[in-house]
């Protein structure tokens, strides 16, 4: 009765192959020792061969006793050894497990052996610092898990698995802090993502979409990083993780705009250093959005604004330029965005030569031969550069850089603030699991500004934030 | 999908009553109270600053009344519909006619001072899109935003109020008028008080416990006395000339000359400016279609902003368009138009706060 | 059709998306074509006013942007006339090809001779004008306000000396005033009508006075006339004229400033010297008092009716040069300390000077130091009945009885 249910061990493989479309990293092996057969199957780029051999083939090969699945299941030495249904067989060949059928037994072993090759976790180039944790994510799932456990021995670190993906089947997990995180968010993140149904997700960004409340904004509403050290810590806020399989960048969630300011060298350094910083990366930012803005607007519109002495600088320089400052200075802020973007793709051998086209024969040049002025070049320079002092918003800021300078030489002073006005409001619109994204700013939130425009020291931030949703406040003990 | 949630907490509302305090006072009052009854000015201040104060007063005791009752409705379980529709179209009158008073006060300190030209239409392009943007997202973004740009607004104004105190050099003749003068100029000036009477149409938006009445006092006492010093310091900085400079926050600035190193100092009384005719507008458009919604409810929001916008653009461009026409305006229409802000709301609360008792004491 | 509605759709769903577009195609695009405004208008640093054969003679001390990488400051004067002042402008305008800005005039030039009659309605223009600053400085000379500012364009173009800031540091010492249109009408709209302002000449240039040497190839501009006694020295020797209702009446010269300067307070530098000054130290020196620094205190009564006024001046002193014949080096320069003899000289000296201002006050009908305001404010019952009795209300400081003491601190 139970032989009617006994693999014929080359049939299933045939037809497992067909399935996998006889690709030609599929790989199968036959083993028959005395009248049992015992098949192979697995894929030959995820498997190592010495593994495969040493640890899967070889046992059972030198098997004294009887083979039976129970056996097999025994004697192999790997770390992963289930049980598995029929159905799941594709599945798990695709993941890099090996397959063991056995004409004796209606039962299907897999073998996860799966060789990564990822690289070590280094330093991640987005977000160095100076002195703290430099360790980074990196394209295995696996690590980053193990990364992340590391750095909470504590059982109530839940990671939740999920796959989407037609084709990509991509692993996802959804890691929170139980007892901290407000289950709702959690309930919310994994409704929306298992509505997801795409192709494929490339990369966590492929996510971010159908995370955000608005997916069309131009304003980032999922927080992303790729150091462990950043999760674990806005998972001890309260917040939720997501983690993509092939990508270092991990989401976090909720997420408000304040995040961008707050960098991870501040809370490695001391407290009122890293609170000057953050005032120079909001004037830094103010600066990067309205500085060309406003400098088009006071030549276009407001010269009776400013003082004699800068009206003269001004004015001497400008004289021998033969375009209109509207022009000049988008000439010039199109010409150091063609500069960005080259040296973004250039290699990095080549990138000496761009910075001294773009510095020195452009800039210089320009100006000596009199195409454009020194204070615009300067009113720009800075902002482009500006731009970076909160390098996660530099997308955002670079578009409202444009958008204001368009604002400022169309409509000056009274529509660069109207549009400061409408930004902000905008801003204040968006609210993502149920957290305001300019929180806790406005509405201010007193707790949460401990570690907002400034930072006060680690042992009077005693509260978790309250500018999102969470179960548990306090942080820091009595 | 947007947060149009419209409450508002207590503190958001505070700074609301700060901005629109602060905001249309400073610039024309001050030189207009000195041309009828010269220094006594302040004291047209100090009158109509405790009217206003009375009327927040009011709101208060009726706020802890009728904690979560809107105005409206308490007007119609009252005295029926039809006084209620009347009263709002008084609101709706009020504040359109206001937001015309502080457009062109605005307009015309913005094209004598930074903008050179005569060019109506961009100020209407600057102005009217975000007013109306702010009125249409919610009460609740719009005190958000008012709370966010608050800190800046209020050392901008610190800012002023202290440096204009730099230029004080002389002392003006005292006890020119007599207090009859006082109280006519301050009747003829009464329209651009009796600002926090948009508490009350937004009654029911403002969450609000016992004892936050004092947050509201603090804040509105804090915008009046900013004024009080503004006033002070433009009054004792240029005499006998008070009446020859038209905006007072900016000219207390421009008097001083120590700080010519830093250039022009005045355009950070520009830049407030500017902040808070926004905001200020932003409001009274937002109360402009809160009451025509009460009034006619049957009709969608954007049709109340569409009925201001025409209004407005029309009253904007075809009656009013310099200074002294505005003043005229201001000094002989508006005043009968405060006796909404004046007479009928605190009468009516009055009313309302008695009748209760009365009718509790009649169930009994 | 359906795709095109539903992105239709999807734009009317964000009006500020086509607002801004539309924004940017109507007021940007315009914009690109637009030249700074430092192009269209022409930036006054100074005016200068003279009385026209017609109305009014008109110069403008113009910034004119040169190409240059040191950032020069090139200045040029615009001459026109017209009936008024602002036709002048205008033609001011049509002569230098652009729109005339105000808003950074430092300095208004009037010629003396606007004063001899009302000046007021040549200024009118100007305090009309929201552009121009009231705290603009306004002064008076002897010269042509035309060659005035040919003068101050040297200054300006070719040295870092600014004419305005010439003035404007002025304020400072004992025998100058602060000189503004704020001032100006400060004082004619108080209750006795005077104002002062502040008189600057040209000097030739053998005179007292500062002088730029200007470059030879300067003489393109304008039509100054290049003649052998040319004036090219400004000279800011703390004259006053003192007008009343716009006119002039009287001009002060720095001792008599000093004097009322001493009354008015608000001074921060000056010398004041005694001579013949004898004591346990010196015998029969000049002593040079530096002030550098007072505060007055006035303090009003009314007696039987009649005013009295306390004025009380702390005056902050340093001995800063003794001149004595047979001294002893060592001893003089030693000591740092002053008697009493010589403080109480000073006092004397202190007094004098403030009795002369107070009879200049007296002399001129002019209120120069707010007195009237004071009264009133302190007692405005009995000024009233004061004010009243008078005959010659303008003339209320001769019924007035002064009591100064200076106060003498020294360091």
């Amino acid at each position: 009765m139970s032989s009617m249910n006994y693999f014929n061990v080359e049939k299933e493989i045939k037809n497992i192959k067909k399935q996998l479309h006889y690709s030609f990293d599929v790989t199968d092996r036959i083993l028959k020792k005395e009248d049992v057969i015992i098949g192979f199957i697995y894929l030959k780029s995820f498997t190592d061969n010495l593994i495969f051999s040493t640890a899967i083939y070889q046992p059972i090969a030198d098997l004294k006793e009887e083979i039976s699945f129970t056996s097999v299941k025994n004697i192999v030495q790997a770390n992963d050894v289930k049980e598995i249904k029929k159905e799941e067989v594709i599945d798990n060949i695709l993941k890099g497990a090996v397959v063991l059928f056995l004409n004796n037994s209606s039962k299907i072993l897999s073998i996860d052996i799966q060789k990564f090759n990822a690289r070590a976790p280094s330093e991640p180039p987005t977000t160095p610092v100076i002195q703290g944790p430099r360790e980074g994510f990196t394209e295995d799932i696996k690590t980053n898990l193990g990364l992340l456990r590391k750095r909470f021995y504590s059982k109530d670190l839940v990671l939740k698995n999920l796959t989407i993906g037609r084709h990509t089947k991509t692993q996802i997990v959804i890691a929170y802090l139980d007892g901290i995180v407000d289950m709702k968010i959690v309930k919310e993140v994994e409704r929306k993502l298992k509505k997801i149904d795409v192709d494929g997700v490339v990369d966590s960004y492929y996510l971010v979409p159908y995370l955000s409340n608005r997916p069309n904004s131009l304003f980032k509403q999922v927080g992303n990083t790729e150091k462990p050290d950043i999760v674990c810590a806005k998972l001890l806020e309260g917040r939720v993780a997501i983690i993509v399989d092939n990508t270092p960048i991990v989401l976090t969630l909720p997420f408000v705009l304040l995040e961008e300011l707050q960098n991870t060298n501040d809370y490695y350094t001391n407290y009122l250093y890293s609170s000057l910083l953050r005032f120079i990366r909001i004037i830094g930012g103010l600066f990067a959005v309205l500085g060309p803005g406003i400098y088009i607007a006071l030549q276009l519109f407001h010269y009776n604004i400013m003082p004699l002495k800068y009206l003269i600088t001004i004015a001497d320089s400008t004289q021998q330029i033969p375009f209109t400052p509207f022009i000049e200075i988008l000439f010039i802020s199109l010409l150091f965005q063609i500069l960005y973007e080259v040296s973004l793709r250039l290699p990095s051998y080549l990138g000496l030569a761009t910075s001294i086209v773009g510095a020195l024969i452009l800039g210089d040049t320009g100006v000596k031969a009199g195409l454009i002025s020194p204070p615009a070049v300067i009113v720009v320079a800075i902002a482009k550069i500006a731009l970076y002092t909160i390098p996660e918003q530099a997308a955002q800021i670079t578009v409202l850089q444009f958008v204001f300078l368009l604002i400022g030489a169309s409509l000056g002073l009274l529509g660069l603030i109207g549009g400061l006005i409408y930004v902000i409001s905008y801003l204040n619109s968006i609210e993502n699991f149920g957290s305001p994204y300019l929180a806790p700013f406005s509405p201010f939130i007193l707790t949460d500004n401990k570690d907002g425009l400034f930072r006060v020291p680690w042992t009077s931030m005693r509260e978790r934030p309250y500018s999102f949703k969470t179960n548990n406040h306090t942080r820091v003990g009595e | 999908m947007m947060a149009r949630d419209e409450s508002v907490n207590i503190w958001q509302a505070s700074i609301m009553v700060f901005i629109i305090i602060f905001a249309n006072k400073v610039l024309l009052l001050p030189s207009l109270f000195y041309k009828d009854v010269k220094v006594e000015g302040i004291i047209c201040y100090l009158i109509l600053f405790l009217l206003e104060i009375g009327l927040l007063f009011l709101f208060i005791a009726l706020k802890n009344k009728y904690p979560n009752t809107s105005f409206s409705d308490l007007i119609k379980q009252k005295f029926g519909i039809v006084t209620m529709k009347i009263i709002y179209f008084l609101f709706i009158l009020f504040f359109i006619c206001k937001l015309v008073l502080i457009y062109n006060v605005t307009y015309i300190f913005f094209k004598d001072l930074i903008y050179k030209e005569n060019n109506t239409v961009l100020f209407l392009v600057c102005f009217l899109p975000i007013m109306n943007y702010l009125a249409f997202m919610g009460l609740r973004i719009f005190g958000r935003t008012c709370q966010l740009f608050f800190p800046l607004i209020f050392i901008l104004a610190l800012f002023c109020v202290i440096i204009s105190f730099v230029g004080i050099k002389s002392t003006p003749l005292f006890f020119q008028a007599n207090i009859g003068e006082v109280l006519l100029s301050s009747l003829k000036h009464i329209s651009a008080f009796g600002d926090v009477i948009f508490l009350f149409i937004f009654m029911d938006k403002i969450e609000f416990k016992r004892g936050d009445g004092k947050k509201l006092f603090f804040f509105s006492l804090l915008s009046m006395l900013m004024i009080v010093l503004v006033a002070i310091a433009f009054y004792f900085s240029y005499t006998y000339t008070s009446f020859m400079h038209q905006y007072a926050l900016f000219e207390v600035l421009g008097n001083i000359k120590d700080y010519g190193g830093l250039g022009r100092i005045d355009v950070i009384a520009v830049i407030l400016i500017i902040f808070i005719s926004y905001f200020q507008m932003a409001l009274y458009l937002k109360c402009f279609t809160e009451s025509f919604y009460v009034l006619l409810p049957k009709l969608h929001k954007q049709y109340s902003l569409i009925a201001f916008n025409i209004i407005f653009v029309l009253i904007v461009e075809l009656l009013i368009r310099n200074l002294e026409r505005t003043i005229l305006y201001g000094e002989n229409i508006l005043p009968y138009i405060s006796i909404i802000s004046f007479v009928i709301v605190p009468l009516c609360v009055t009313i309302f706060l008695c009748l209760n008792k009365r009718g509790e004491r009649w169930k009994k | 059709m359906e795709k095109v509605k539903k992105y239709l759709k999807y734009i009317f769903k964000t009006p500020m998306l086509i607002i801004f577009i539309l924004i940017v195609i109507f007021y940007g695009g315009p914009a690109l074509g637009k030249d700074a405004e430092i192009d269209e208008y022409a930036v006054i640093t100074a005016i200068g006013l003279d009385k026209g054969e017609e109305g009014v003679d008109l110069s403008l001390l113009t910034f004119v942007p040169i190409v240059t990488q040191n950032f020069a400051e090139q200045y040029e004067v615009v001459k026109a006339s017209g009936k008024t002042l602002a036709e002048a402008i205008e033609f001011a305008g049509l002569h230098l090809g652009r729109l005339i800005g105000l808003s950074h005039v430092k300095m208004v030039v009037l010629n003396e001779e606007l004063f001899a009659e009302d000046v007021l309605s040549e200024l009118d223009y100007l305090t009309r004008n929201a552009n121009l600053a009231l705290s603009t400085t306004i002064i008076s000379t002897d010269a042509k306000a035309f060659d005035f500012l040919n003068t101050v364009k040297t200054f300006n173009t070719s040295s870092s000396i600014k004419a305005d800031n010439l003035v404007e540091f002025n304020e400072n010492y004992i025998y100058s005033i602060e000189s503004t249109f704020e001032t100006f009408y400060k004082g004619l709209y108080s209750p006795t009508n005077t104002e002062l302002i502040s008189f600057i000449s040209l000097a030739d240039e053998n005179g007292e006075g500062i002088a730029i040497e200007t470059s030879t190839q300067d003489s393109s501009s304008g039509g100054s006339q290049k003649g052998e006694n040319q004036k090219n020295k400004i000279l800011n020797d703390g004259e006053a004229l003192l007008c009343k209702n716009g006119k002039s009446i009287v001009k002060f010269n720095k001792e008599q400033m000093k004097n009322i300067n001493l009354l008015k307070g608000n001074y921060s530098t000056g010398a004041i010297i005694i001579e013949n000054f004898s004591d346990d130290i010196f015998t029969n020196a000049r002593l040079t008092f530096e002030i550098f620094d007072n505060k007055n205190n006035y303090v009003v009564k009314f007696d039987n009716g009649i005013p009295i006024v306390y004025i009380n001046s702390k005056v902050f002193v340093k001995l800063s040069e003794v001149q004595q014949e047979d001294r002893l080096i060592e001893e003089n320069v030693e000591i740092k300390n002053i008697s009493n003899e010589a403080i109480k000289a000073l006092q004397l000296k202190l007094k004098e000077y403030m009795k002369e201002g107070i009879d200049i006050l007296r002399e001129n009908k002019a209120d120069l130091i707010d007195l009237y305001s004071l009264l009133y404010n302190s007692h405005p019952i009995e000024m009233n009945r004061f004010m009243e009795r008078l005959e010659d209300k303008d003339d209320f400081l001769n019924y007035v009885v002064f009591k100064v003491s200076p106060q003498i601190y020294s360091y």
